[in-house]
C-alpha cells in the first residue's frame, strides 16, 4: 500500500505533496480563502455553496486531493474508500442547528439539520465522485495516525473489494480553525516519489 | 405583485444559499426545481419554513406544494391569495 498523494489545507496554506500551493497572506477568513481555492481549480459544482463549512472543507480538498488523479479510470465505484477522522465532529453546524431553534420561533431550518452529522461530509463526496466503498468519520481528540493506520489496515484486508481510500484529518472548530489532511493511499507495487502507507509516513506528512 | 416577486427572489437568494446568483437571473415564471438553479428537496423544505416564517403562511393541503412552488410567480400568487 502505497501513499499517493497528500494535500493539505489550513488556515495558513494550501499544499500539495509538500509543495506551497496558495498562502493565506491576507489571513482571509474560511469562506473567502476556500472561495479562491474553489476558483483556481475551476471547480463548477453550486451545491458547494449549499454545504456546511466542514462539508466544504472536505468536499473541496477531495477535489485538490483528486484533481488529475483519473480515479474514475482507475477504479470501480465500490473499490474506493473513504476513511476520515476529526475532533470536532459538527460543531459549528450544531451549534447553528441549534441557534435556528431558538431564535427564529422554534421553527428549525432544514439545510442546517441535515448536516448536523459528521458523516454527510463523506457522503457530499462520495455524491459528487460516485464513490460507493466502505465509508467511516472517526472522531478522535487530534490526529491520531496509529488509528488510521490500523482501520484502514482492517478495511483493505478484509474487504478485499477496497483498492483505494481517501483518508486523513478534516477538521474546523468554532472559531473557524480549520485542517484538511488527506492522503490518497492506494494498493499499487512500489513506484518513485510514493510513501509507504504506515503509521510512520501519515505522521511525518501530516501538516499542523 | 412585481414588489412581492422581486423580495421572494431576493428571499431565495439568501436562504437557499444561491451563490452567484442575481434577482434579474430568475425568470419569475420558470420552474423552479428540474430547472438551472439547481434546488433540490432540501430546498423544498426551506421554501416552506420560509413561507411560515416570513409571511405566517402555512400549507396545510400537502399535496398543492408542487402547485405552489412552480416558479416564483406561483409562490407569489398564493401568498397573496393567503395572507
Amino acid at each position: 500500500m502505497k501513499i499517493t498523494k497528500h494535500i493539505s489545507l489550513t488556515n495558513k496554506a494550501l499544499t500539495i505533496n509538500k509543495t506551497t500551493v496558495l498562502t493565506n497572506l491576507e489571513s482571509e477568513s474560511f469562506t473567502i480563502f476556500l472561495k479562491s481555492i474553489y476558483n483556481k481549480f475551476e471547480i463548477n459544482y453550486p451545491k458547494y455553496f449549499k454545504m456546511d463549512k466542514l462539508s466544504k472543507l472536505g468536499f473541496l480538498s477531495t477535489e485538490i486531493l483528486l484533481h488529475q488523479e483519473n480515479l474514475k479510470n482507475k477504479y470501480k465505484p465500490n473499490e474506493i474508500a473513504i476513511i476520515i477522522s476529526n475532533s470536532s465532529s459538527t460543531i459549528d453546524v450544531d451549534s447553528k442547528f441549534y441557534n435556528s431553534v431558538i431564535d427564529k420561533e422554534g421553527i428549525p431550518s432544514p439545510s442546517l439539520f441535515v448536516y448536523t452529522l459528521p458523516n454527510i461530509m463523506i457522503g457530499e463526496i462520495c455524491i459528487k465522485n460516485e464513490i460507493r466503498g466502505e465509508i467511516a468519520l472517526l472522531v478522535s481528540e487530534k490526529f491520531n495516525s496509529n488509528l488510521i493506520y490500523s482501520y484502514l489496515s482492517d478495511v483493505f484486508e478484509n474487504n478485499k473489494k477496497i483498492k483505494a481510500c481517501i483518508t486523513g484529518w478534516v477538521e474546523i472548530d468554532k472559531k473557524d480553525n480549520f485542517n484538511a489532511n488527506l492522503f490518497l493511499v492506494e494498493l499499487i507495487e512500489n513506484t518513485k516519489n510514493n510513501y509507504t502507507f504506515d503509521n510512520d509516513n501519515l505522521k511525518t506528512n501530516f501538516t499542523e | 405583485m412585481e414588489e412581492l416577486i422581486q423580495k421572494l427572489k431576493e428571499q431565495i437568494i439568501e436562504q437557499l444559499n444561491l451563490e452567484d446568483v442575481k434577482p434579474e437571473d430568475i425568470d419569475e415564471n420558470a420552474p423552479l426545481f428540474g430547472g438551472g438553479l439547481g434546488l433540490d428537496s432540501i430546498d423544498a423544505l426551506e421554501l416552506i419554513v420560509l413561507l411560515e416564517k416570513d409571511y405566517g403562511i402555512k400549507i396545510q393541503d400537502s399535496s398543492k406544494g408542487k402547485e405552489i412552488f412552480y416558479s416564483i410567480k406561483t409562490i407569489a400568487e398564493f401568498i397573496k391569495a393567503n395572507k
